[in-house]
């Protein structure tokens, strides 16, 4: 039984290690080879959990040849983009001029109910609204509309938005993010005091802060410090 | 391209420690075999002391050389080979010539199957 706990423990932490190495972009939007690695990873992981009969490498070096070739695929299609062609396959117009592109079509296996319910999604629907539609290669559909039918932008109204920036977190349930404040050119000084404005004496009752690209400090009190 | 060249150096290492598991397999499971060999005629001899002798020995030999078999090789696989071994045993202090022949006979056969099973050929591969 312990050994079961152990080896679980043992793949999960490896399992967990490897996808961290393929990349951040794998698990949002996986290309088909990547989703391979991940259905082949799972299984790997899976067996030498179950059984303990089988060597636990046996589940290990699989797991990191797959993560290695993955990894490499990855580095061989950022550096051509004609193994990019091959491996993660091109983006295919299936709209073109609010006109639907039959070959192409056919040539995804695509059905009209699909493409009108990926439209849907994209709260689209009347196809003579779409300039271009793009099977993209992840499987999912871009649409771009017609320039008229664009959602009004400021730009459009010749107006200039104030600029907001990227609010910066600098205190998460009571500890604060010296990276985040450096990163603002601030201190603790600054900080302490800003709260201290607040009638804030203790850091460790604040649960969130963050400032704005306006300098001002957004924060929320611990329930227990209300 | 760090974590390529990482990655190519543990695939590297990976692919040495095969090369080096499957050449120790095969010496490994020489020496054995050579071993059960040598049980084997005494036994033909009818040399039953030298028989226990040796078959002592292969036990001793087998806790060396396969101790760290069950890191890359199927658990199931090293304890059929362990239970054949106690039967050896057994049968080569009862003196039962037949049984003990027929034992060794199929342990030697456990043991050439395994480096026979991990080696790279086409065979194996499909």
């Amino acid at each position: 039984m312990l050994l079961v706990i152990i080896r679980t423990l043992i793949l999960y932490a490896t399992t967990v290690l490897l996808l961290r190495v393929m990349g951040k972009r794998q698990i949002g939007q996986l290309q088909p080879y990547e989703l391979v690695v991940i259905i082949m990873i799972s299984e790997l992981a899976a067996i030498p959990m179950q059984n303990t009969g089988i060597p636990l490498l046996s589940g290990l070096i699989p797991i990191f040849i797959l993560v290695t070739a993955q990894v490499t695929l990855s580095y061989i299609s950022l550096k051509s983009e004609r193994a990019r062609g091959v491996i993660c396959g091109t983006p295919s117009i299936v709209i073109e001029n609010s006109r639907i592109v039959e070959d192409e079509l056919r040539r995804q296996r695509l059905n009209l109910n699909d493409l009108l319910e990926q439209l849907r999604l994209k709260n689209v629907s009347d196809i003579s609204d779409v300039e271009y539609a793009i099977l993209e290669t992840s499987g999912q559909l871009s649409v771009i509309l017609k320039s008229e039918k664009r959602p009004v932008e400021p730009q459009d109204l010749k107006i200039s938005p104030e600029y907001e920036g990227l609010p910066i977190t600098l205190i998460i349930d009571g500890q604060v993010i010296n990276d985040n404040l450096k990163k603002v050119q601030l201190d603790m000084v600054w900080l302490q005091n800003e709260l201290g404005k607040y009638g804030i004496k203790n850091i460790k009752d604040v649960f969130f802060a963050s400032l704005d690209a306006h300098k001002q400090l957004y924060y929320q009190l611990k329930s227990s410090a209300q | 391209m760090r974590l390529l060249t990482t990655l190519t150096v543990i695939l590297a290492l990976v692919i040495g420690m095969g090369i080096w598991f499957n050449h120790s397999l095969q010496t490994s499971s020489g020496d054995l075999t050579r071993q059960i060999q040598l049980v084997s005629s005494t036994i033909r001899q009818q040399d039953w002391e030298t028989a226990v002798k040796h078959s002592e020995k292969l036990e001793k030999l087998w806790e060396q050389k396969a101790k760290w078999w069950p890191v890359f090789l199927d658990h199931q696989e090293m304890d059929n080979i362990e239970f054949s071994l106690a039967r050896v045993k057994e049968y080569v202090t009862s003196k039962d010539d037949a049984l003990s022949l027929g034992q060794l006979s199929e342990l030697k056969l456990m043991i050439e199957h395994i480096p026979r099973k991990e080696a790279v050929n086409l065979t194996n591969i499909f």
